[in-house]
């Protein structure tokens, strides 16, 4: 199985004055592994229902591998997709859950390629169970088993996992990635939560408002956001003010590049906890606030004057920053946005 | 302490079997009193289930049964052909639209039949035009007045699934409308589905009201009409048919058991009292 080609182009959409989707564009390469982030209400969820043909668009066109489709119904898009809400079929074991959509394609084999199915996805154990057996996790993998079995042109996965409790939010998360990489489908990939999208997309889109901020690898979301919203929405930020002079910004008296040019001279410079450093120091500029614990990796809150600073730092330092301490505060010279 | 406890079990015990004596007695004194009134004509309950010489004996009566049994099975078809679908496709489609398709279904029921049957008159004056004057016309009539108990239980069945979230799945898996409604939709609510159909049954085989105003037969008017000439029977023939309306009832309750949401069961224990119970017990008089 390989991938196809998704475009939607121009796609518009309102519900009474709310511009769900607003002209917008985006491009899919076959096989590839998109994730739409975004706040509730930006339009992510949308977008993906209108290229599953569950919602039509007000405008714009849909093309799957080259071929328009949007006038085509959902049943004849021939697209796998699995939604947030439980949605196995309750009066089917996860067997017949599976083999729904290939019976009915009229499938001589349709119950051993279900089979198979239930087995990548690592159930096949729960073959005969029906779904008020299973766990939501469980029901989420023969959800997706259901999804991948007609071989769909494309899986559409929206929020299938945020119903599910952290750990196996995780670990069907990575499933999800080997399964997708395994069977190569181009995939769509709703979600809120960063972490899911930064882990598992080739690249993501962070959606506001109907239209797309940015698309890149997750890695250029993160690192070099292209607007602020971006760089507001995707990881934690401090919101530092600063002093353009040129293309840097001076902050906490740390000169930093800035990622776009700046309007004005007083700036509010978005920094990541991970690029501030602390230290002990007697007649350090800061002093420490708070700390939580967060595992491995710990947080740090500091006053600088009269603005607070969150720091991460390793858990094994959190001994020396017990709250009150004077530390000195630093930035490490990495290109930041400006909000 | 404990024997405080104790006393007062003992005393909820004796209010318990207390009310269930007097409501015992208040419901089963008219039906034993039926048993025995029926019974003193030897012949009587042999000829009620011995079909030819029923037919042959009360040509009435037999037409009145063959009538009702008849607007029973077409009433509930219709309205599962007419419910099913629009609730649905209102859940689906039209969720703001809910509230007032439910305020039209309810309405049969605040309105009393006599004044169902002044509105239903002229209209049947045009009913008899188009499809003469069977009894079996009165099938329309019927389908309105079973809405409000039907329409709660379809809909409590629905609410019972997330229609809309397993629609769109089976339409993605390419699944057209009518699959959906055939393999989808109707196994998941097919207690609902089997309720509304035997409150549908019960209340039709009762009514009495519509069908006598006009001018059907059905079996409470044949009953009526019975109980002039041969008491014994007509009382017979009514005992059978509130049992039988009994029996549907208690099949009712325990396909309401055996669902494992709730919401269902409730909504169909509400409905069922008004059912053909009172509209049989109605004819008592008459016999």
């Amino acid at each position: 199985m390989t991938g196809v080609a998704v475009h939607l182009n121009g796609l518009r959409r309102t519900f009474g004055t709310v511009h769900a989707l607003d002209n917008l564009d985006l491009a899919i390469e076959p096989g590839e592994f998109i994730a739409l982030l975004g706040p509730s209400g930006c339009g992510k969820t949308t977008a993906l229902r209108v290229l599953a043909g569950l919602e039509d668009a007000d405008s714009g066109q849909v093309l799957v591998g080259g071929q328009d489709v949007t006038a085509l119904p959902a049943s004849r898009r021939d697209m796998g997709m699995v939604f947030q809400a439980y949605s196995l079929f309750p009066h089917l074991t996860a067997l017949a859950n599976v083999s729904f959509g290939l019976s009915l394609r009229g499938r001589s084999k349709s119950l051993k390629r279900a089979k198979e199915m239930l087995d990548l996805v690592g159930i096949a154990q729960f073959s005969d169970r029906y779904p008020h057996q299973l766990s939501g996790g469980q029901q989420q993998r023969v959800a997706l088993a259901r999804a991948l079995a007609i071989e769909p042109s494309v899986l559409l996965l929206d929020e299938p996992l945020s119903a599910l409790d952290a750990k196996v939010r995780v670990q069907l998360r990575d499933e999800i990635r080997r399964i997708q990489t395994e069977v190569g489908t181009t995939t769509l990939f709703v979600t809120h939560d960063q972490e899911e999208a930064l882990a598992v997309a080739d690249r993501v889109g962070v959606m506001r408002s109907g239209k797309l901020e940015q698309l890149a690898a997750p890695a250029d979301i993160y690192l070099t956001p292209a607007t602020p919203f971006v760089a507001e929405f995707v990881g934690l930020s401090n919101r530092l003010p600063g002093t353009v002079t040129g293309n840097e910004v001076e902050v906490l008296g740390t000169r930093l590049p800035l990622l776009s040019p700046a309007s004005s001279a007083s700036v509010t410079a978005l920094v990541r906890p991970e690029s501030v450093q602390v230290t002990p120091e007697t007649d350090g500029n800061g002093r420490v606030l708070t700390t939580s614990f967060l595992g491995p990796i710990s947080k740090v809150t500091v006053t600088v004057g009269d603005v607070l600073v969150v720091a991460q730092v390793a858990t094994d330092r959190l001994g020396s920053l017990a709250p009150g301490t004077p530390v000195r505060v630093t930035l490490q010279p990495v290109p930041v946005a400006i909000a | 302490m404990a024997g405080v406890i104790a006393r007062r079990a003992r005393k909820q015990r004796a209010f318990r079997w207390t009310v269930l004596l007097v409501l015992g007695v208040f419901f089963l004194l008219p039906l034993v009193a039926m048993v025995e009134f029926s019974t003193r004509d030897s012949s009587t309950w042999p000829a009620l289930f011995n079909w030819p010489e029923l037919s042959e004996r009360y040509p009435a009566l037999a037409e009145g049964i063959t009538s009702s049994l008849l607007q029973a099975a077409l009433t509930a078809l219709l309205m599962l052909v007419l419910l099913v679908p629009t609730a649905v496709w209102g859940r689906l489609r039209l969720p703001r639209l809910r509230r007032l398709v439910e305020f039209l279904c309810l309405l049969p029921l605040t309105i009393p039949a006599i004044v169902l049957v002044v509105g239903l008159a002229p209209v049947y004056a045009w009913v008899t035009y188009f499809f003469g004057g069977s009894s079996l016309t009165l099938v329309f009539a019927y389908t309105i007045l079973v809405l409000p108990y039907a329409y709660r239980a379809i809909d409590a069945g629905l609410s019972a699934i997330d229609v809309k979230t397993l629609a769109e799945a089976a339409r993605s898996l390419g699944a057209s409308w009518a699959t959906v409604m055939w393999r989808v939709v109707l196994p998941n609510i097919r207690s609902a589905v089997l309720s509304a159909a035997f409150l549908t049954v019960a209340l039709v085989l009762g009514e009495f009201t519509i069908a006598s105003l006009l001018n059907r037969t059905n079996l409470q008017v044949a009953i009526n009409f019975l109980g002039k000439s041969s008491a014994t029977m007509s009382v017979a023939v009514s005992l059978t048919a509130l049992l039988l309306a009994f029996v549907l009832l208690l099949l009712l309750s325990l396909l309401g058991e055996r669902r494992r949401s709730g919401s269902a069961v409730a909504a169909v224990a509400t409905a069922a009292p008004a059912g053909p119970a009172t509209a049989v017990a109605s004819k008592e008089p008459a016999a």
